[in-house]
């Protein structure tokens, strides 16, 4: 019982501070534009977006599936992922961040539509972005709800509900603001149980040397590479290098910032909190876990941490703990509700109907937000049963269509839209024939996918008119510094 | 008047475009068939190659993040900024200069 009610007080408590930042952040809204709700007005400080960013990034799956993964599988390949993860930070900080933050954009989706202006495109990328985030968000709600079912003791139907009403309320009602500052104290939570975890990790071995080598000793397959084949470590790494440059709701950090290098500071701050959390969990957390459970299977390897938690932690701070698996889902769920309500409203209606008035397209985008929440809560009541598959194939299948048409849009002067729309299409027909018609390893199907696209990219483009410089000035200015209300060529009258 | 067509890739600062090489290798050295299957002392190589692309991605941004920026004067300049476009000298050979200095 004691466990029930310190953990509970402590949730409760800390989806009050949720609702109370949501109304907060509202109060701070100055101008009421789109761009301001769906970037929080670009004031984001270095700390609060940088753990922010690493509270988005790190979801649930992060906080346990990967541990589960490194149990299971050996800490080799779920480090394919965050290798590969590491990486495609450094391509959003060199290639992506500064661009995107000068050209004044508020979503990826509005990125695509400046540089490329066409409507096809305009309407493909955000079904894509619709589809793929949804499928990430169910995920993660099944994680939270599952855990929330057992932090709270209610039903798992009473705990989706609680849990729904409340992100959904915050994220809806305050915009970018409210989900950076929540995301920025869940941050702090996550961090600090993953220091704390490790900490006691390594007073139950006699350091770290001496708990691998326990760990390796009793699962010997914990620490090579037999369990998965070359070609997944493989898709795994260029997944997530991929993915990590096109999810929206880690781009939308670098708009949120303070101004460019504030933007690439966070990012820096994001990805250091990312590696220790990596490093911790996967190598010392499930090292010590090995050694505490003698290498048996379990019966849900995605348990591994709180096999931990409960054999070697005391109660109170595996309360915390699982407050902190809560927060890391509320955050990543919440950014995720963000970016498809932004992706609906702002970009896909915006496409259809180029006259709705930029006060209504304000106005849809909470309402969007609560209508694809609710519709994620429906779907996490009876989460499909191959949720996992789905939610890993949709990030490749992201990455597969968005990637070079972003990645070339910004540094190759002569992509045009022929050659972008080619690039996504290609990607991501290519991805989906892969991953349902052909028996591949997992993750595998990018390895195959990605050079597709790129070959559509740069053959279209060649075969095609290229751009003037006219209709490539914003980008041009982009590269030089931000681009400005000012520089909006006036309409020529006809 | 005839306009312009667009070639050519824009400029990209030296220390980024060496550093993506300096990864590029390292990801070629890692994400091989023999760092796969060699094993140092029971682990796998690539392993522990994975984890150093980690650290060193890190080092990378965090270097690139701390160097010193040389600016464009004129883009500094508020009243400069629309003037700027009517510049004869291309933007990509300013930012070149930029990048030299």
């Amino acid at each position: 019982m004691n466990i029930q009610i310190l953990p509970t007080s402590i949730t409760v408590l800390y989806l009050l501070l949720c609702i109370g930042i949501g109304i907060y952040a509202k109060r701070l809204e100055k101008s009421g534009t789109s761009h301001e709700y769906l970037t929080g007005g670009g004031g984001v400080g270095f700390w609060v977006n940088g753990f922010a960013i690493f509270a988005a990034f790190a979801t649930g799956g992060t906080m346990m599936g990967n541990m589960g993964v490194s149990y299971a599988g050996g800490w080799g390949y779920i480090m394919a992922y965050n290798g590969g993860v590491a990486v495609g930070y450094v391509i959003t900080v060199f290639y992506l961040a500064k661009i995107f933050r000068n050209m004044s954009v508020s979503t990826v989706p509005e990125f695509i539509k400046v540089r490329f202006n066409s409507k096809l495109l305009n309407i493909v990328i955000p079904i894509v972005l619709i589809l793929t985030l949804g499928a990430y968000v169910v995920a993660q709600m099944k994680i939270g709800d599952l855990i929330g079912e057992r932090l709270l003791g209610i039903p798992y139907t009473w705990s989706v509900v609680i849990i729904g009403i409340v992100y959904i309320f915050y994220t809806a009602y305050g915009g970018m603001k409210a989900v950076t500052l929540t995301d920025f104290f869940q941050g702090l939570l996550m961090i600090g149980v993953v220091i704390v975890t490790g900490i006691i990790a390594l007073m139950y071995g006699s350091g770290p040397i001496d708990l691998y080598s326990a760990a390796q000793a009793i699962k010997p397959s914990w620490t090579t590479s037999e369990t998965y084949p070359y070609i997944a470590y493989l898709g795994a790494f260029i997944v997530w290098a991929t993915a990590v440059t096109v999810l929206p709701h880690t781009v939308m950090r670098i708009f949120a910032a303070k101004d460019e290098k504030t933007g690439r500071a966070s990012l820096t701050l994001g990805l250091g909190l990312y590696i220790v959390t990596c490093v911790v969990t996967l190598i010392l957390v499930v090292g010590s876990t090995m050694v505490v459970t003698g290498g048996i299977a379990l019966p849900d390897a995605d348990t591994a941490f709180l096999v931990f938690l409960e054999e070697l932690t005391p109660s109170w701070i595996e309360g915390i703990a699982f407050a902190a698996i809560f927060a890391a889902v509320m955050s990543s769920v919440s950014a995720m509700l963000l970016a498809l309500g932004a992706a609906f409203a702002y970009d896909l209606i915006g496409t259809v109907k180029p006259d709705y008035p930029e006060e209504k397209k304000r106005k849809l985008v909470p309402i969007s937000i609560v209508v694809f929440g609710i519709i994620t809560m429906l779907f996490a009541f009876n989460p499909p049963a191959l949720l996992s598959l789905l939610y890993s194939a949709a990030m490749g299948l992201l990455a597969s269509t968005l990637f070079f048409p972003l990645l070339l849009g910004v540094w190759w002067k002569r992509m045009n839209k022929e050659g972008a729309l080619a690039a996504a299409l290609s990607g991501a027909i290519s991805y989906l024939i892969l991953f349902f018609a052909f028996d591949l390893p997992a993750l595998s199907e990018i390895v195959y996918a990605l050079p597709i696209s790129l070959v559509f990219a740069v053959g279209v483009t060649l075969l095609t008119p290229e751009p003037t410089e006219k209709e490539l000035r914003r980008m041009t200015i982009a590269h030089q510094r931000e681009f400005l209300p000012e520089d909006i060529e006036p309409v020529e009258p006809i | 008047m005839k306009t312009k067509k667009a070639t050519g890739f824009y400029p990209l600062a030296r220390h980024r475009l060496v550093w993506s090489i300096v990864i590029i290798v390292a990801i070629l050295v890692t994400m091989n068939p023999y760092s796969y299957q060699l094993e140092f002392k029971g682990t796998a190589l690539i392993n522990w190659m994975l984890l150093g692309i980690m650290a060193l991605s890190f080092v990378i941004i965090l270097y690139d993040l701390l160097k010193v920026e040389v600016k464009d004067p004129a883009a500094v300049n508020e009243t400069s900024k629309t003037k700027e476009f009517k510049r004869e000298v291309p933007f990509t050979q300013i930012e070149k200069e930029g990048e030299m200095k």
